[in-house]
């Protein structure tokens, strides 16, 4: 009888855990889907190093970033935790070239660049499913 | 059930202590052990249970701590917000974000923002102290720049109350009183800014409503030298709506401490700050907003936006109100929540 007591009280002091628990779980921050993303970009046809490439979730959410190697290659970073990989969903594609990503003086100067405007400024989307992708891939030219 | 005679032995030496070895019939001594106390076993289950009620109820401290300072932030930023519109109702239009003398860089400056609000936020007293016939970085405002003015002061912010040199400008080798909030000057591609004479290039239509202001043309400068006629706007001039354009927010950077906001440097980058296409601008971390790289190279970082509230900015909007925006908000929303004539439909998530 004296351990019925005592298993009961444990049993009560196992449903405290429990609900904790559950309670704790509840509490936890919304979660983002990050999936691996990588891919190859080229510049008028060739494999350009120091691409410098946003993927901006549209509607809001972690931005992620990749600079290309020399083969042209990038593997996508969450902006601000670092962790490998984007968001699933559609985003829009922001370019820069290393080479142009220059500050003279805290005014700074109007750059030429050689990107046309619409890779500059998010034109571009690009849809990244739940599975990931390692054909995120894109064929920047000059023309606009 | 060795362990019940254990008990009942341990039962019979607490009575011999308590009782004075008093002997009594087996009978009574189910009835004495409830009596007695707590085996260890149940001393541990409650301990167990109250550990576990403290963690429970820790975090909930720590969130309301957070949220209590966070709301006195905001109140800083209503205040702030108040204090402009005072100044236009007064004035006739809002303050110029800065008046700097010719073109950018190196070029010292005159009043700003923050300190031409002071007689709205009751700092009569220190508005007077700023000779406004010397420049900014004169001797004779040391006492305004060093000041402590608690509505520009986040409290979270970590060494926010402290004096250092900021990184760059006429001012770069004398002491600024840290601050924690930037007016919006407008949006720029990372090219160029709103808050120097640099900008010719920019529609006038993205600028924002606290941005740099020209004065001084000085007869002997060459045409190249005389800046862009900007003036000071009004509430007129809001044409995307007061509820939809951004006025001031919060800017820390928890890396490079040389470029976090300083309340009353007039200069460039230290209390206004931009709205540019680059998520990089609102990481709140200046390093790894370099290390990302983008068009412009550091300078977007310089006007970046962060603060020490986990996942939030606040700002107060154009029409006084004060809202949190995420940290991962739309880049392309933000943009168009930074200028005043834009023209976008804007306008922020609930």
């Amino acid at each position: 009888m004296r351990t019925g007591l005592l298993a009961g009280r444990l049993f009560r002091s196992y449903g405290l855990v429990v609900m904790a628990a559950a309670v704790l779980a509840g509490c936890e921050q919304r979660r983002y889907v990050i999936v691996p993303v990588s891919g190859r970009i080229t510049f008028e046809g060739k494999p350009t190093e120091g691409i410098h490439v946003t993927f901006q979730p549209q509607g809001g959410g972690p931005a992620s970033v990749g600079v290309t190697d020399k083969e042209g290659r990038y593997t996508l970073r969450r902006i601000d935790t670092q962790q490998p990989g984007a968001l699933v969903g559609t985003h829009r594609v922001y370019f820069s070239l290393e080479a142009e990503n220059v500050a003279a003086d805290d005014a700074g100067r109007p750059v030429k660049s050689r990107l046309p405007e619409k890779y500059r400024k998010g034109m571009i989307t690009f849809t990244i499913r739940p599975g990931g992708t390692d054909q995120a891939d894109f064929q920047l030219t000059s023309r606009p | 059930m060795s362990g019940s005679v254990v008990e009942r032995r341990k039962v019979g030496q607490f009575r011999g202590v308590a009782a004075g070895g008093q002997s009594r019939p087996a009978g009574g001594t189910f009835i004495s052990i409830s009596l007695a106390g707590f085996t260890l076993v149940e001393l541990l289950v409650v301990i167990a249970i109250i550990g576990i009620l403290i963690a429970l109820l820790l975090p909930a401290v720590q969130a309301a701590r957070e949220a209590a300072r966070r709301a006195q932030c905001a109140n800083n930023l209503k205040q702030i917000a108040l204090a402009l519109h005072n100044y236009h109702q007064a004035v006739g239009t809002f303050p110029p974000g800065k008046i700097t003398e010719g073109r950018c860089c190196d070029r010292p400056s005159m009043i700003t923002w923050t300190i031409s609000i002071l007689p709205y936020l009751e700092q009569q007293a220190l508005y007077d102290r700023y000779d406004q016939t010397k420049f900014n970085e004169d001797p004779a405002n040391q006492f305004v720049r060093e000041a402590m003015v608690q509505a520009y002061m986040c409290p979270v912010e970590e060494g926010v109350r402290e004096l250092d040199y900021p990184e760059s400008g006429p001012g770069a080798s004398i002491r600024y009183r840290r601050g924690s909030y930037r007016a919006m000057e407008g949006m720029t591609d990372g090219t160029g800014w709103w808050d120097a004479h640099q900008n010719s290039g920019f529609p006038m239509k993205d600028r924002g409503v606290l941005h740099v202001v020209a004065e001084r043309a000085r007869p002997e400068w060459s045409p190249s030298e005389v800046p862009r006629p900007l003036t000071t706007e009004t509430i007129e001039n809001i044409r995307d709506g007061t509820s939809h354009t951004l006025m001031v927010g919060e800017m820390a950077t928890r890396t490079h401490p040389r470029r976090r906001t300083f309340w009353a440097y007039a200069y460039t980058s230290y209390n206004t700050s931009a709205a540019v296409p680059q998520s990089r601008i609102l990481l709140g971390d200046y390093d790894q907003c370099s290390a990302i790289g983008g068009t412009g190279g550091n300078n977007p970082c310089k006007r970046g936006w962060g603060s020490y509230h986990p996942g939030i900015i606040q700002f107060a909007l154009c029409d006084g109100s004060v809202r949190a925006i995420s940290q991962h908000i739309d880049i392309n929303l933000f943009c168009a929540l930074g200028t005043i004539a834009g023209g976008e439909v804007a306008q922020l998530p609930p």
